[in-house]
């Protein structure tokens, strides 16, 4: 008796080591992780994680004879389409090629290649919304060192209904290591019968929008009724301060949404009036309750839910209403103009960029092939015109909205190309000036970000506007010099 | 004679390695899970480290907590009061409701008993979207109440002005941790022998004057460690805050592990984008520790010296 129970407790104690032991040390894999908010969030709120595997670019994934292609993405909304569409790749194309793509896709892309260039596990493709990734971290080859690179780009330029050219090359090198994909802008929602019953209406009877910010605050007054209010406002959103208020506010090259003393490295933001305006809202109420504690998806389901009779979003969230969070009324979008001669244009941005890694230098030709083939692919018609019926992409490439069902397509799309087409692309080195310091910009703080954190002490009357204006001037300031110091941005290109 | 000792001895022998051999899982894990990382953490308190790459800075990180970090000092401010209202609320809650349950003229005991530990199955995220609908501005539960009773006018921001925020933020750990200290408190309170109450109950004595004078002198001992583990446990407090505000507005509600956690984890720059200072946080970190253990010790030695005078 006792001898068994010597054994049994042998036994039990070794399993609970091997247990414990198990338990720690597995093979690692790279993952990135971010809290969830407790109310539902859409796609861009980062809030989706995926596992990223390392996997040696010649490591095949079950399938024997395939050539694993590993595609590290960074978009959301993206992400949950390209999944499906590249499975069925998988299970067709795929495998009269002899490729397997393996796709996974999170929104701290930056960080996980840096892991993964550090540990030299690169993915073979990286698919980002910010160029800044790829230059600070060289990790990206031109797509002239893979086979049929040359051609693929004389195709894509050829085949492009917008100039952006400058937007394919990073500063100081005329080399294409990226491709533009598609674009996106700040944009104003609002729901069409609440505009319409409030008597806001053009000539013809529709729903006319405020045109400019001032206007923005009158029907915000105007809309704010019983349960129902003119905007609302996501404080808890880290980009809401600066795409939907600060760069809806101007940014023409002459007056902008701020200027640089490149001899004196100095940043000044120019922009007051959507400031303003945004207090005004908020300090009389004319914004759904609880701004403070509102962030981006829930304010986007308020709209979604009538509660609110305009939304400042982004051209993607065309995709939210009409799939996330439905708007069951008419609605539609417009832009902003800031007043004082900033005229707002279609300030936007252009990214989703696919590029090869340098982890594609160590394979054979015949595997680069491949590669290159992934990208054209990725590139092509089929992805394009996807992405454009979904509402998650405003592509730069023409042939993409050809190809696409004109029935799937949102009446949306079509009129955010129309601005497209009317006002262009931003500046590239414009963009620059304005990424790259803010991502320097220290801020210990795990809440909205610097910009918003502070419009909030500004809409509560705790900092006055020059205050702000002051404040923000010196962290970006700051945050220009550490990226010039950090060889990130330079002055050169600019003076 | 000689052949017993030496059965006897072997079998102490046996019976203290079979001990050993039980406990070994938990002092492996001891070793592995608590004192490996502490070595680290005390490690890297003195180097830059950032995850990929790091170098031997000496005491800055300390020197740059206790001379320039304001955000450190006032989130610990913020989890000092998140712990004083846990106390006020907790503590008091589960006793009282403890003294319901082990009440002889309560009815189906285990049903209020099931329902009193719910709150404590249920999973933390589950609890902050709850708290959250309760205390949402527009249209919150709460404020229906209130302004459908006429006690407001207009709704009260819960969530966006700091002490209505820890004030939740305090009444949704109450509610979730409120079961296992009422566990603790039945199981001392019915250590109780009912001589004692009968006893009082002749001598005159009420309810109220019985619980001062019987149940909690005799439960102190309980009570103190009860007590201990609140205080120790509301000082490590993270998740409420995380979930329901994540520290905002403006870092308003922050609690020092959240701003901790962040650091380790990567907080945003103004871009957006996460950079980790893992050396920095060891260093908060190991101040952190050192302040909950004296806090623990002058706690201890009050206690002490309160039950000498006893």
């Amino acid at each position: 008796m006792k001898k068994r129970a010597k054994i049994l407790s042998v036994l039990l104690a070794l399993t609970m080591v091997v247990g414990l032991m198990g338990g720690c040390g597995s093979s690692s894999s790279t993952s990135s992780s971010s809290e969830s908010e407790s109310s539902s969030e859409a796609e861009e709120s980062s809030t989706e994680t995926e596992e990223a595997e390392e996997t040696a670019s010649d490591d095949t994934s079950g399938e024997e004879d395939l050539f694993t292609v590993e595609v590290w993405g960074s978009s959301n909304s993206q992400g949950v389409l390209l999944t499906e569409l590249i499975d069925e790749y998988n299970e067709t194309t795929g495998k009269e090629l002899g490729i397997y793509i393996d796709f996974s896709y999170s929104s701290d892309i930056k960080n996980m290649l840096s892991l993964a260039q550090e540990n030299d596990e690169l993915p073979l493709i990286v698919q980002s919304n910010s160029g800044i990734t790829y230059e600070d971290g060289g990790y990206n080859i031109p797509f002239t060192m893979l086979p049929g690179g040359q051609e693929f780009l004389d195709e894509w330029e050829s085949a492009s209904g917008v100039a952006y050219g400058d937007w394919n090359k990073f500063a100081g090198s005329d080399d294409i290591y990226k491709i533009a994909y598609n674009f996106g802008g700040p944009a104003l929602y609002y729901n069409e019968e609440m505009l319409i019953e409030a008597g806001f209406v053009d000539e013809d009877g529709n729903a006319q929008p405020p045109t400019t910010w001032s206007e923005l605050v009158e029907y915000a007054e105007a809309l704010t009724t019983d349960g129902v209010y003119g905007l609302a406002i996501p404080m808890q959103w880290s980009s809401y301060a600066e795409y939907d208020i600060l760069m809806m506010g101007g940014g023409t090259e002459e007056d902008g949404l701020f200027t640089i003393d490149w001899d004196e490295q100095t940043y000044t933001f120019n922009v007051t009036g959507p400031l303003e305006a945004i207090k005004e809202i908020y300090q009389n109420g004319y914004c759904v309750p609880g701004a403070e504690t509102i962030d981006n998806a829930t304010a986007r389901s308020y709209f979604a839910e009538g509660v609110s009779a305009m939304f400042l979003g982004w051209t993607w969230d065309i995709a939210v209403f009409t799939t996330t969070y439905v708007a069951d009324f008419d609605w539609d979008l417009d832009v902003l103009y800031a007043e004082d001669g900033n005229n707002y244009g279609m300030l936007c941005s252009v990214g989703s960029w696919y590029s090869a890694t340098t982890a594609v230098l160590d394979l054979t030709e015949e595997e680069q092939e491949k590669v290159m083939s992934v990208i054209e692919w990725l590139y092509g018609d089929e992805v394009g015109a996807m992405l454009v019926e979904a509402g998650v992409s405003f592509p730069l490439n023409n042939d993409h909205l050809e190809s696409a069902d004109s029935d799937a397509v949102l009446d949306q799309t079509y009129k955010i190309m129309d601005l497209l087409n009317e006002y262009g692309i931003m500046d590239v080195d414009l963009w620059n000036a304005w990424e790259y310091p803010r991502n320097y910009v220290d801020y210990d703080s795990s809440g909205a970000g610097w910009l918003c954190d502070n419009i909030l002490l500004y809409c509560q009357g705790e900092m006055t506007l020059d205050e702000y204006i002051t404040a923000a001037n010196a962290a970006f300031t700051q945050g220009l010099q550490d990226a010039i110091a950090d060889g990130a941005i330079d002055p050169a290109t600019y003076q | 004679m000689k052949r017993e000792k030496k059965g006897k001895r072997k079998y102490k022998k046996s019976v203290v390695f079979q001990s050993y051999l039980v406990l070994s899982p938990q002092i492996i894990g001891f070793f592995v899970f608590s004192l490996y990382p502490i070595y680290y953490i005390l490690r890297y308190s003195f180097t830059d480290y950032d995850g990929l790459k790091g170098s031997f800075v000496g005491l800055a990180n300390y020197i740059e907590i206790f001379t320039s970090d304001a955000t450190f000092w006032n989130s610990l401010a913020n989890t000092f009061i998140i712990t004083g209202m846990r106390m006020v609320l907790m503590i008091p809650l589960s006793f009282f409701l403890a003294m319901l349950l082990c009440s002889k003229s309560l009815k189906a005991k285990r049903l209020f008993s099931t329902a009193l530990f719910l709150p404590s199955v249920i999973g933390v995220a589950t609890t902050a979207m709850i708290f959250r609908y309760i205390f949402r501005t527009y249209n919150g539960l709460i404020n229906n109440i209130f302004m459908d009773l006429g006690i407001l006018n207009t709704a009260v921001n819960w969530l966006g002005n700091k002490w209505t925020a820890l004030l939740v933020t305090s009444l949704m750990a109450t509610w979730m941790n409120f079961p296992i200290y009422m566990m603790y408190f039945c199981g001392a309170i019915s250590g109780v022998s009912e001589d004692l109450y009968e006893a009082a109950k002749i001598d005159g004595c009420g309810w109220l004057r019985s619980v001062f004078s019987i149940t909690l002198p005799l439960i102190a001992p309980i009570f103190k460690v009860i007590l201990m583990l609140e205080i120790t446990g509301a000082m490590k407090t993270m998740n409420t805050t995380m979930l329901l505000t994540n520290g905002g507005p403006n870092g308003k509600t922050n609690v020092v592990m959240l701003y901790l956690y962040n650091l380790f984890f990567g907080t945003t720059s103004g871009g957006g984008s996460y950079t980790s200072e893992i050396g920095y946080a060891s260093a908060g970190s190991i101040i952190l520790t050192v302040i909950i253990g004296i806090i623990t010790v002058i706690y201890l030695r009050i206690t002490k010296k309160l039950d000498e005078l006893c």
